[in-house]
């Protein structure tokens, strides 16, 4: 059972993931793929934060999402120049670079040895042990995730957004400064994703760059597409299927040196199957293009 | 008086020059014709009036406020609104968010009035709604304000960027070929539009190339080839000029013996 909810609340963690991507990806049409950079800012961030100055968690997600909505705006400023392939590309690479200066910083992060012992979250000096509290915790922010990212797009700003990724130029020429919107829309994404980081690095009390690899952003990108872009029920479903299943292998009984790259295949195989079938994926209106 | 003046602009692409030392005043209140044969420059200067190009030389003036180096959406809410020959409606909105886009918000864009959801956003976004549903009626396609913009025939399409760049409150409107592609008894609701517009007191400045719907409307014509004026004048005036007829039919060859 526990094994059961600690998969729910990982699940939990993407679905906010693929959710703040599909503001950026979906409703705005910015083909942005370095999303796991922003949640490993706001995981490393958190976690030093605890585990160097005995910051209590709740502040260091705060201080984890703002530092990741900085970097949102640092990544966004630069890009504005680029589109469709080449903006893709860009944010690919600068996934890499987080990773890297992750992996290579060692004073700071430690490198490849990773930061074990991160505190959990404590509610009046009682750390949240069991997973049933992290679930709860982590479904309370999915649930505000979708709320506010939800309030974002059903407002006369998102269909801003919506107009940035219909046609940019008709947008401007009605008026819209197209270039702040993208920049603020990669704010807010990177500052959900730095939520979801921090969730992540307190639950797990261990994080090494190797959570932050670039496969990770690809796995976030494919929940979206998966679910379908522009729709947030969409990326919820998707977040959560493409959690699960993997998981469901365990039960074939396979050793784990073929499950591994098996969860690779499905993904892989998913993704042409629904290419083939539902290219607007499960739930979504629009095709990537 | 003029409400835009063009000041020796002029554009190149590549050696070719798209626009070439051109300069005109737009009267206030005036419809006005922008002729010329493909290539003649029409399109690249709406291009340069609303910021989406920048010019090589020259400056473009809009009620005695210079243009140059402004980013196209402060242009457009100067009041300075355009459409484009190949329409482009937002394909995967509705009708009515379509035209909403086109609204000027003066709160209720902002992330924290969205966020918060406040009350005087959803004031702007019931007001304008109003004028948008309005706006439809007038075009007599209330009844497809749900429907995606990818859902519409052409003739529909022409009418809801009609409705659209009327929602903007703009005061000078700048349509590309706003006839291209419809039939005659669409044309003939346009022009009707067209003049409507004059008559609430705005300035258009349209490219076309049908001459029957520019001796029709417009109070002047300004003809382009090569990127300069080449003729500038009432309807009738152009009709028997000259140079316009050599631009448009090539030369006549006079003097064969």
């Amino acid at each position: 059972m526990e094994y059961l909810i600690h998969i729910l609340v990982i699940a939990g963690i993407y679905v906010i993931l693929a959710q703040s991507l599909n503001l950026i990806l979906g409703y705005t049409g910015l083909p942005a793929l370095g999303h796991g950079a922003f949640s490993c800012v706001g995981a490393y961030v958190s976690a030093l934060l605890a585990l160097q100055y005995g910051l209590t968690p709740w502040l260091g997600l705060i201080f984890g999402a703002a530092a990741a909505t900085v970097l949102g705006f640092m990544v966004a400023v630069p890009c504005l120049r680029l589109k469709g392939d080449y903006l893709a590309l860009a944010t690919l690479g600068f996934a890499v670079i987080v990773y890297s200066i992750a992996k290579n910083w060692v004073d700071v992060t430690r490198g490849p040895l990773g930061l074990p012992g991160i505190p959990g979250f404590s509610i009046f000096g009682f750390e949240l042990s069991s997973v049933w509290l992290y679930l709860a915790l982590v479904a309370l922010f999915v649930w505000l995730t979708t709320f506010l990212i939800r309030r974002v797009v059903d407002s006369p700003f998102g269909r801003i957004l919506q107009g940035i990724r219909e046609d940019e130029i008709v947008t401007a020429a009605l008026g819209k400064d197209v270039n702040r919107h993208k920049v603020i829309v990669f704010m807010i994404g990177a500052f959900f994703a730095g939520i979801a980081g921090s969730l992540y690095a307190h639950y797990i009390t261990f994080i090494d760059p190797s959570s932050f690899t670039i496969m990770e952003s690809i796995t976030i990108l494919l929940m979206v597409v998966f679910g379908g872009m522009g729709s947030l029920k969409g990326s919820f479903v998707g977040a959560v299927v493409l959690v699960v299943l993997p998981e469901l292998l365990r039960f074939l009984g396979l050793p784990s040196s073929i499950a591994a790259p098996l969860r690779q295949m499905i993904y892989g195989l998913l993704l042409v199957v629904l290419m083939l079938y539902r290219p607007q994926g499960l739930l979504g209106k629009f095709k990537l293009q | 008086m003029a409400i835009l003046e063009i000041k020796n602009v002029s554009k190149d692409f590549d050696g070719v020059k798209a626009l070439d030392n051109l300069s005109f005043d737009l009267r206030e209140d005036q419809i006005t014709a922008l002729v010329g044969p493909n290539g003649a420059g029409k399109t690249t200067l709406f291009n340069v009036i609303t910021g989406f190009q920048e010019t090589d030389s020259g400056t473009v003036v809009y009620k005695s406020a210079p243009l140059t180096h402004l980013a196209p959406h402060k242009i457009s809410r100067m009041g300075i609104a355009r459409t484009f020959q190949n329409i482009r409606l937002f394909s995967h909105l509705t009708v009515l968010e379509n035209l909403m886009l086109a609204r000027k918000y003066e709160t209720g864009e902002r992330l924290s009035s969205a966020l918060l959801r406040s009350r005087k956003m959803l004031n702007e976004e019931k007001i304008n709604q109003q004028r948008t549903i309005e706006l439809l009626e007038e075009v007599g396609l209330s009844h497809k304000k749900d429907a995606l913009g990818n859902e519409l025939s052409h003739g529909q399409r022409r009418l809801i960027e009609f409705a659209r760049v009327k929602a903007m409150d703009a005061q000078l409107l700048l349509l590309d070929e706003p006839t291209a592609g419809v039939f005659p008894e669409m044309i003939a609701a346009i022009k009707k539009m067209i003049l409507n517009l004059k008559e609430m007191g705005k300035t258009v400045l349209f490219i076309e190339h049908d001459m029957k719907v520019v001796m029709d409307i417009a109070d002047r014509v300004i003809v382009l080839n090569h990127g300069k004026v080449i003729a500038d004048g009432s309807p009738m005036e152009i009709q028997n000029n000259e140079e316009v007829i050599t631009a448009y039919l090539g030369r006549r060859r006079n003097n064969v013996s």
